[in-house]
């Protein structure tokens, strides 16, 4: 078989010029097929859909973000329980929109707190007031049997333990405490109440506690 | 940072593998003296078998370890370490030499400043290559034609070792797998993520909660050569689009379109190259570096298109809706599945007294495995080994750095066959050099040589055993 064969110098140059342009004008051309996949985890997160680009890049233009956000405070409405008073000192890390002590010497202390999506989901969260509270982590039967109650006109999960607190931040544990909580979860957002004291106090206030988890109402503003 | 200690770790095996070599080869020479006896006129076959085991290629190829490991260790100072690694030492050959970075990197621009000068051609050999020949040298000249005798024997054990210490390096490089796991208190996970490597990933969302999640993931391999004006299509079958990747960066960062004036915006954003050194023009770290693209999604049944950017350090996947049903694009490190999964109980750290600096990050873990439960601690240094990985403490937080309030602690995980092959060898190394030693000391005080190096060979390791069972 014979090839056809170039026959000056200039077919050659002219070839490989028409080689090199086709390819630099197929530059965006290119196909591949994907080959690769995998399996995602079912401990992996939920994942966070339609999110708006302004979110997804942290714009740089938070500071005006920040201005126009609405104060949290202004979107719940809750009454104070009898003997409880509010704490008017900033917690540390400003996550608390109510913070309310009581006792005598103001040892209970009970605040609620809001955070975006699910904030790590309900297991996570309660196996980390168990940790706070020096208890072994819930097991899946354990956490399938905690009781639920009523609040903002749905089911939010209860829980009630004993034992050692020690808080964020805290140097030493402080023992023969209780802690209550409710922990209401959606897409948009999970609010906690979380209540911790010595032990008799705490008894003393559950029903002040589950009272003040009832006044908690979305604060509609009226017509 | 970590991955970077564990990259530099592999440097470090690379220059103990040339100074191992080095030593080996020197007190090779006397064993070596005498020629193997060829014929009058050699074949081809063994003339390339003598060239092969030769002195000369051995004395090269070491020579050439040493020029790119200084090369690639002064080029580290701008280009970062997982760029140098890669340019010098995992390649075939180097594409070229940065000898400015490398004039700067020796602070000689205090006395002449030559500016941005780079030799543009690939000239040497890169270190998968030399370590390819100093095996095959090593493997012919040092263990298969060296003279057998008892005179040798140690130098061949030697000789052994650092075939061995090669042997891991190359299994390391092909095989070797690590990365990170981040988990807050009451956390589970059987993922890590790698430091370096990333991925385009593709998922589609589930209408039922319960259904199993996959994605479809694209290798930075394939567009990361795709920067301004190019761009390549990636299509499956399961896909109702098919998804354009164009205008890659390195590292950049997705800025605002304020005043609307830039033709490239997309969804009021355009992406912006950001420089990869530091405010003190040293190159940032591989896992600081965060690279973004631009993605163009085709319906394959219409004309409609919809444009995103990918951002290494986005927030949130970009969610297009092709068909009615949505799909969530992202570019981000490559997952990798652990075998078991690891639940974090309870992290602590402790400080050194009377200061706030670290002493000490410890993790109590559960490890969970086909319904089984067994409790673990992971504390600094001392790892958790199981099933062929490594799971280190690397970071703690408090809570205060994610502003969640909740503890956490970061986990490298490292899964490598040959992990504690260089330990081997080194102690193999120590052992047949220690051997050639007394037997040459042996032979000079003119004592029975093999009683005497066995009896002293014997007499140190029990020493080292005994202080090392005592140190630890």
């Amino acid at each position: 078989m014979r090839f056809p064969t170039m026959k000056s110098p200039f077919h050659c140059c002219a070839a490989i010029a028409c080689g090199l342009l086709s390819v630099s004008c197929d530059r965006l051309g290119e196909r591949e097929a994907i080959t690769e996949s995998r399996e995602i985890s079912t401990h992996a997160a939920k994942p966070n859909i339609d999110i708006p680009s302004a979110t997804r890049f942290f714009d740089d233009a938070k500071d005006e973000q920040q201005q126009q956000r609405p104060d949290f405070r202004s979107l719940l409405t809750w009454g104070v329980p009898d003997g409880w008073s509010e704490n008017t000192t900033p917690d540390p890390m400003g996550l608390r929109l109510v913070d309310l002590r009581f006792g005598p010497n103001k040892e209970g202390e009970c605040y609620i707190s809001l955070m975006p999506g699910s904030a790590g989901g309900l297991e996570a969260n309660v196996n980390r007031w168990r940790t706070q509270m020096a208890q072994p982590a819930y097991t899946a039967d354990e956490f399938a049997k905690l009781p639920k109650k009523p609040f903002f006109n749905r089911e939010a999960t209860f829980v009630a333990f004993d034992g050692d607190f020690k808080g964020f931040g805290a140097d030493t544990a402080k023992t023969g405490y209780s802690l209550l909580g409710l922990i209401h979860s959606t897409e948009q957002a999970t609010i906690f109440v979380k209540l911790t004291g010595p032990k008799a106090l705490v008894e003393q206030n559950t029903a002040a506690f589950g009272t003040f988890c009832q006044s908690i109402k979305p604060n509609v503003p009226k017509e | 940072m970590p991955s970077d200690e564990a990259r530099a770790d592999r440097v470090h095996h690379s220059a103990f593998v040339i100074l191992s070599s080095f030593a080996i080869l020197i007190s090779s020479f006397p064993s070596l003296e005498s020629p193997i006896v060829t014929s009058s006129s050699p074949s081809p076959l063994s003339r390339l078998i003598s060239f092969l085991s030769s002195f000369g290629l051995a004395t090269v190829t070491l020579a050439l370890l040493l020029l790119i490991t200084f090369l690639g260790t002064l080029e580290q100072a701008e280009f970062g370490l997982v760029a140098s690694q890669a340019r010098y030492f995992e390649s075939f050959f180097v594409d070229r030499i940065d000898i400015g970075a490398c004039w700067r990197a020796l602070a000689l621009n205090a006395y002449a400043d030559i500016g941005n000068v780079t030799f543009p051609l690939p000239i040497l050999p890169g270190g998968y290559t030399l370590m390819a020949v100093l095996f095959v040298n090593l493997f012919l000249g040092g263990i298969i034609r060296i003279r057998k005798s008892p005179k040798t024997i140690g130098v061949i054990i030697s000789h052994f070792a650092i075939l061995f210490m090669i042997a891991a390096g190359a299994v390391s490089y092909h095989f070797a797998v690590e990365g990170n796991m981040s988990l807050r208190e009451g956390e589970t996970s059987d993922e890590f993520l790698s430091f370096h490597d990333r991925v385009i990933e593709i998922e589609k969302v589930q209408t039922d909660e319960k259904a199993k999640r996959s994605v479809l993931v694209i290798d930075q391999s394939k567009y990361q050569d795709l920067t301004d004006g190019k761009g390549r299509t990636f299509t499956h079958e399961s896909l109702p689009f098919d998804l354009m990747i164009t205008g890659w960066k390195k590292h950049a960062q997705p800025k605002p379109d304020r005043d609307g004036s830039r033709a490239d915006a997309i969804d009021g954003y355009f992406v912006q190259e950001v420089s990869t050194l530091d405010e003190s023009s040293a190159a940032m770290a591989d896992e600081a570096l965060a690279s973004a693209c631009v993605a163009l999604v085709k319906d394959k049944k219409g004309s409609a298109e919809q444009k995103g950017i990918l951002w290494e350090f986005a927030a949130a996947p970009w969610t297009v809706t092709v068909g009615g049903d949505k799909y969530l694009i992202s570019m981000v490190h490559r997952t990798y599945k652990l075998p078991f999964a690891i639940k974090l109980d309870k992290t602590e750290q402790e400080k050194h007294p009377g200061t706030e600096r670290a002493r000490r990050f410890t993790s109590w873990v559960t490890k969970l495995e086909d319904g089984r439960e067994e409790k673990r601690v992971i504390t600094m240094n001392e790892p958790v080994r199981s099933e062929g990985y490594a799971v280190f403490q690397q970071t703690f937080d408090d809570g205060t750095r994610s502003g969640s309030g909740v503890k956490s602690s970061g986990f490298q995980i490292v899964e490598n066959p040959s992990d504690h092959w260089p330990l081997i060898s080194c102690l193999i190394v120590a052992e047949g050099l220690l051997l050639h030693f007394l037997m040459m000391l042996a032979r000079f005080i003119k004592v029975e040589p093999w009683k005497f190096a066995i009896g002293l060979i014997v007499a140190f390791n029990a020493a080292f055993i005994l202080a090392m069972w005592k140190l630890l």
